[in-house]
């Protein structure tokens, strides 16, 4: 593992000069242009931008799914950029709680077995992490349903079981995917609130990548992304408009 | 402990695809069966042919002239090989000549090979009587008209041993009265050495051969570790009474059943190897069949193994649990294979002429080589699947 770093205000996230391009057959693509921020510990954070404005590249890089061309991005004060792609597994296995978009869980498998599989991988001792997965699946009040097959749920009922496992591994992170886009509108406040909760009561770092205003309005800042470059970065604001970005 | 979990992991992933894993198992099933079954028949044949070989006698060295031309040896000739016997490598031997003659009795009739003997040939050739009792030595002198029957040939004329003692037989066109009857030999092959007929080796060179030479000489000796040196005093005995200078030109040739024995476990050895290879090729179509649905697997899976790999998963885990799949797919093809290779096997060995032995050695191969395929066609796939990209793999949707 990279050596600590110092990092000021606890900054969970730091990213400087960061910038990302693709080489396809059409030439480069420079996906994102010299992008700096930090996100500090504790902090509810929307990242928000039209389609093609490099949102989800960022995402892929927040999560350590990919690696930036050039520019720096230290993560819990680990420079990600000489960790192989062990070690990149490891710091998502340790630091990041990924929710995306589809839920992603494993269809045939039990809301339990879900929820314990980051500590399978990060190697929990198994009293350990049985206790832990049942006090999340408490948390996301899915106690009865435990033993279900994850395919039998709701749509909101898997993102909650989503959400259970990406706090398993107790990560510096809880990065999360368009959380609601694959929801039915009464079950996107539910998730929604749920981040917030989580933020409030249990002081958690949230980044959601979104490009719905009424997503990110429950952040507490919001970090515009147009064309590979952050063109504002505040307060999260129902009247900033999406026209905007 | 990881291992087990992600040992787990494969098992159920295997048992949600039932229809799959049952599909890429035939191919390994089949692969194995077959070559158990063909090497079952391998064993089988060789086992015959070296019991009906040792029942020659393993220790029995024979000379005979070589091609028809040659006269047969004579009484001196035999007088001097046994003067060359320093040692006493020779435990007893046996001058022996034999004719094929038509035998007549109770209107049936039968060509069979009859044998022309000495006293001594019992004892050299460890051979007993069931009923009656061998020649005397008067009988041998005489050339007395007295046969001893195979138990065989006993059987077709007269019905059974028992009615066969002191009955009368007529060779050719002469009369000779049965007084014995051979032990059984035990042989299952066609070749049974239970259809023959002895008679006073006098009494066949006279009456039937015209000539007074001895065909073949049987030694017997005292151990086998001494057959090389027991050819060599036959072998060079004979060159030097032929006046002949080199082992090329002999005008007889020597045989012993460990030799005979040897070249024919060679050549079964060889069989057995053929049919395994034949079957192999089989075995290695399911490998392939293997790879393929692993490759499918993997490709039907990309997200699976993305968000595996997003939570933490590490190379090393991925390639173990396809590798798992693989090779639990094959050792349980391995299983299934040998059970109807056991099957098969029992089957030729019950209802067809085929004898069937199954060895430890090809069990131990099946399960080894099958579980061995799993290995290697699984290497690649379970490669493939560790080196998806987690965002190409994610991306799918």
């Amino acid at each position: 593992m990279a050596k600590k770093l110092k990092i000021k205000n606890q900054a969970v996230i730091e990213i400087r000069n960061l910038v990302k391009t693709y080489y396809g057959a059409a030439g480069e693509t420079q996906v994102l242009r010299n992008i700096n921020f930090r996100i500090n510990k504790g902090e509810f954070v929307s990242i928000m931008g039209p389609s093609g404005s490099g949102k989800s590249t960022l995402m892929h890089i927040l999560g350590a799914l990919d690696v930036a061309t050039s520019g720096q991005y230290i993560l819990d004060g680990t420079d990600t950029k000489e960790l192989s792609e062990d070690q990149l597994a490891q710091i998502r296995g340790e630091k990041i709680g990924f929710v995306f978009q589809a839920f992603n869980l494993l269809p045939h498998k039990t809301v339990l077995q879900n929820v314990l599989l980051p500590a399978v991988y990060g190697e929990v001792n198994p009293q350990e992490r049985l206790a832990k997965a049942k006090e999340l699946i408490h948390l996301v009040k899915l106690d009865e349903r435990a033993q279900h097959l994850a395919s039998q749920l709701s749509g909101g009922q898997q993102q909650r079981v989503a959400i259970a496992r990406a706090l398993m591994m107790d990560p510096a992170i809880i990065l999360a995917d368009e959380p609601t886009g694959n929801l039915p509108t009464d079950q996107t406040d539910e998730v929604l609130s749920f981040f917030t909760k989580l933020n409030r009561e249990q002081h958690k770092t949230i980044v959601i990548i979104t490009h719905e205003p009424a997503v990110a309005s429950y952040s507490d800042r919001t970090v515009f992304l147009k064309d590979g470059l952050i063109i504002r970065d505040g307060p999260a604001n129902k009247d900033i408009h999406y026209a905007e970005c | 402990m990881l291992s087990a979990e992600i040992f787990q992991e494969a098992l159920a992933s295997l048992w949600q695809n039932k229809g799959r894993t049952f599909l890429s198992i035939l191919g390994i099933v089949i692969g194995i069966a077959s070559v158990i079954t063909m090497m079952a028949i391998g064993s089988g044949s060789q086992a015959e042919i070296t019991d009906s070989i040792s029942s020659l006698g393993t220790n029995i060295l024979t000379v005979s002239p070589r091609g028809w031309s040659g006269g047969g040896f004579t009484k001196a000739e035999l007088e001097t090989i046994l003067a060359n016997d320093y040692t006493g490598v020779f435990a007893n031997y046996s001058p022996e000549v034999s004719t094929s003659q038509t035998l007549s009795a109770n209107d049936t009739e039968e060509t069979i090979s009859l044998t022309g003997i000495t006293a001594n040939y019992f004892d050299t050739r460890s051979k007993e009587l069931q009923l009656g009792r061998q020649f005397s030595e008067s009988e041998i002198a005489s050339q007395s008209k007295v046969i001893i029957l195979g138990s065989d040939t006993a059987e077709t004329f007269f019905g059974s041993a028992q009615a066969s003692i002191g009955e009368k037989i007529k060779v050719g066109s002469s009369t000779y009265e049965v007084i014995g009857i051979l032990k059984s030999s035990g042989g299952s092959s066609g070749t049974s050495q239970d259809t023959t007929g002895l008679i006073p080796i006098t009494t066949a060179q006279n009456q039937l051969l015209g000539s007074n030479t001895y065909g073949t000489i049987a030694f017997s000796l005292k151990d086998v570790a001494q057959l090389e040196k027991a050819k060599s005093i036959v072998g060079y005995t004979l060159l030097d009474l032929h006046n002949l200078d080199s082992v090329d030109d002999a005008d007889f040739s020597m045989m012993s059943a460990t030799d005979l024995l040897e070249t024919l476990t060679s050549v079964t050895e060889t069989f057995t190897l053929l049919l395994a290879g034949i079957a192999s090729i089989s075995l290695l179509v399911g490998g392939i069949g293997i790879m393929n649905v692993m490759l499918m697997s993997v490709l039907e899976r990309t997200q699976e193994i993305g968000l595996r790999k997003a939570l933490g998963a590490k190379k090393k885990y991925l390639i173990m649990q396809f590798l798992f799949e693989a090779v639990l797919i094959t050792f349980l093809g391995g299983l299934i294979g040998l059970l109807i290779g056991l099957i098969a096997s029992a089957v030729l060995n019950n209802f067809t002429q085929l004898s069937a032995v199954i060895s430890w050695n090809s069990v131990f191969l099946a399960i080894s080589i099958s579980t061995l395929i799993g290995l290697i066609f699984g290497i690649y796939p379970a490669n493939k699947a560790a080196k998806l990209q987690p965002i190409e793999a994610l991306r799918t949707e």
